[in-house]
């Protein structure tokens, strides 16, 4: 019955948000402007896009962020409205104005692909700094790179490491990969084969395929971390799985040289394994 | 009358240039079997956005599979790549394609997944080049004019596959590939790999 553990979830969902809503500010009613906005939140589950905008654009006009900016993705979207991207910027300009992380993050990427206004990676870059800064991890990952490859601004490989060691720290994946790259080739960094390896293991973790290809690599050669082949052909397994061509080959060859318990072993281990959240 | 030929022949113009590969032979595409194909996928698209059960997002994932399956990511990631394909690396093409491959499933995905209320009907279909087919839709919106939408088609041993939709006379990878060739004059192909790799970081309508 899937619409009842459907329900039941959501209502469960509801109850947390209740809960932590009331928890946070002791005694005080649930404000008519955030039962409005959470109509719009069901009406825009549900499809009912004309029904999301009634609520959120008063709120929006009104000046509350998280509306205005539900509103610009609406229009990025064209969800409900005609898809106007000047306008979805618009509405993320004024959200981003209250210090709104996530709409500083998307009008950066507006001005990356010349979405809705001209193209300018220097105002891509100086959106990026303000949500990088207040702590939005994707953002400090993207400044990261565009600091590590010179794209908008000079090239600054310190300033690339402190921004994707803040993101890693935060758990995205793609940072914690890109950090694993950073440390083992001693860029913005000195160069330590134990924290790259640390690096690469946190976003196999995660399901990362790239990460599990480099970890499975330093398992085999024992750099940075204990040798250990059986391990090692369960990362190359799952990455290879994940159709990553040099993890294939990768496993192909290992495969070849351990035994068949080794294979069996690792094979059992892969089936087993399940991605950290 | 007039505006279908001209859809015919912007057709024609934009996706000349994708031709198949010498060594795939003069294998036709039957227009009838794509229109089959593009029913059938428009059929399960429309049950999958009927589904009030599930949530927003649970919708936008049944359709990124469908779409998944149904358009040839890899070969219109490399037309829109355009001229810079063949100078690219190994290493580039394979991270280039994941990006734009994740690019528009999640784009599509989410621009159709939260639609409801649309009629499918296809018009006419017919053969398009050497090996392709074209079939030619009405999509009825509940609000606004309906949109025309002309697929064109493959097929092959492992089943047929989009290659473009051409929206109301424009070609979308036709669209793309200039969008990027702009990017790749600019910056290479790693600036565009990561504005690919940043774009599929944008943010989406959030609950608080």
């Amino acid at each position: 019955m899937p619409g009842y553990g459907s329900l039941k979830r959501r209502a469960f969902v509801l109850c947390v948000m209740l809960a932590l809503g009331l928890g946070a500010f002791p005694g005080a009613p649930v404000s008519e402007a955030r039962a409005g906005f959470e109509d719009g939140w069901r009406a825009y589950q549900a499809g009912d896009f004309a029904g999301a905008l009634n609520e959120w654009q008063p709120l929006a006009e009104g000046g509350d962020a998280a509306a205005q900016f539900n509103l610009g993705v609406m229009y990025d979207e064209g969800r409900g409205v005609a898809e106007d991207r000047a306008k979805a910027l618009e509405w993320w300009m004024k959200a981003a104005a209250q210090g709104d992380g996530q709409s500083q993050h998307n009008i950066s990427l507006a001005y990356i692909f010349g979405r809705g206004v001209e193209r300018d990676y220097g105002k891509a870059v100086s959106w990026l700094e303000k949500a990088a800064a207040s702590g939005i991890a994707r953002s400090q990952y993207s400044l990261g790179k565009l600091y590590g490859y010179g794209h908008g601004v000079a090239k600054d490989e310190k300033r690339a490491f402190m921004w994707i060691s803040k993101a890693a720290e935060q758990g995205l994946d793609k940072a914690q990969y890109n950090l694993g790259k950073m440390y083992r080739d001693g860029i913005g960094v000195d160069k330590d084969v134990a924290a790259a390896a640390r690096a690469f293991l946190a976003a196999a973790e995660q399901g990362y395929a790239k990460a599990q290809n480099h970890i499975g690599v330093r398992l085999v050669r024992g750099e940075g971390i204990a040798k250990d082949e059986v391990q090692a052909l369960m990362w190359l397994t799952l990455a290879a799985r994940q159709g990553h061509a040099s993890a294939r080959e990768n496993r192909k060859a290992l495969a070849r040289k351990l035994g068949t318990a080794g294979r069996d072993e690792a094979e059992r281990r892969a089936r087993q394994w399940k991605p950290r959240k | 009358m007039m505006a279908r030929r001209w859809l015919m022949a912007v057709l024609v113009a934009c996706l000349g240039g994708l031709s198949a590969p010498a060594w795939a032979g003069p294998e036709k595409t039957s227009p009838d079997e794509a229109a089959k194909f593009i029913t059938a996928l428009s059929k399960e698209t429309l049950s999958v956005l009927g589904a009030r059960d599930a949530s927003l997002g649970e919708r936008e994932e049944r359709v990124r599979q469908l779409l998944g399956r149904s358009i040839d990511l890899p070969r219109i990631g490399r037309f829109a790549l355009g001229k810079a394909w063949p100078k690219a690396t190994p290493e580039q093409r394979q991270e280039y394609q994941l990006l734009f491959a994740e690019w528009v499933l999640r784009t599509y995905s989410r621009r159709l997944g939260g639609y409801s209320g649309q009629s499918f009907k296809i018009i006419k279909a017919g053969p398009l080049g050497k090996r392709d087919a074209v079939v030619f839709t009405k999509i009825g919106r509940p609000s606004g004019p309906p949109l025309k939408a002309a697929w064109r088609v493959r097929g092959s041993a492992s089943g047929y596959k989009i290659l473009d939709v051409i929206v109301e006379g424009v070609s979308m990878i036709a669209t793309q590939r200039s969008e990027f060739a702009a990017l790749v004059r600019r910056q290479g192909v790693m600036g565009l790999i990561d504005s690919l790799r940043m774009q599929v970081t944008k943010f989406a309508a959030r609950s608080s």
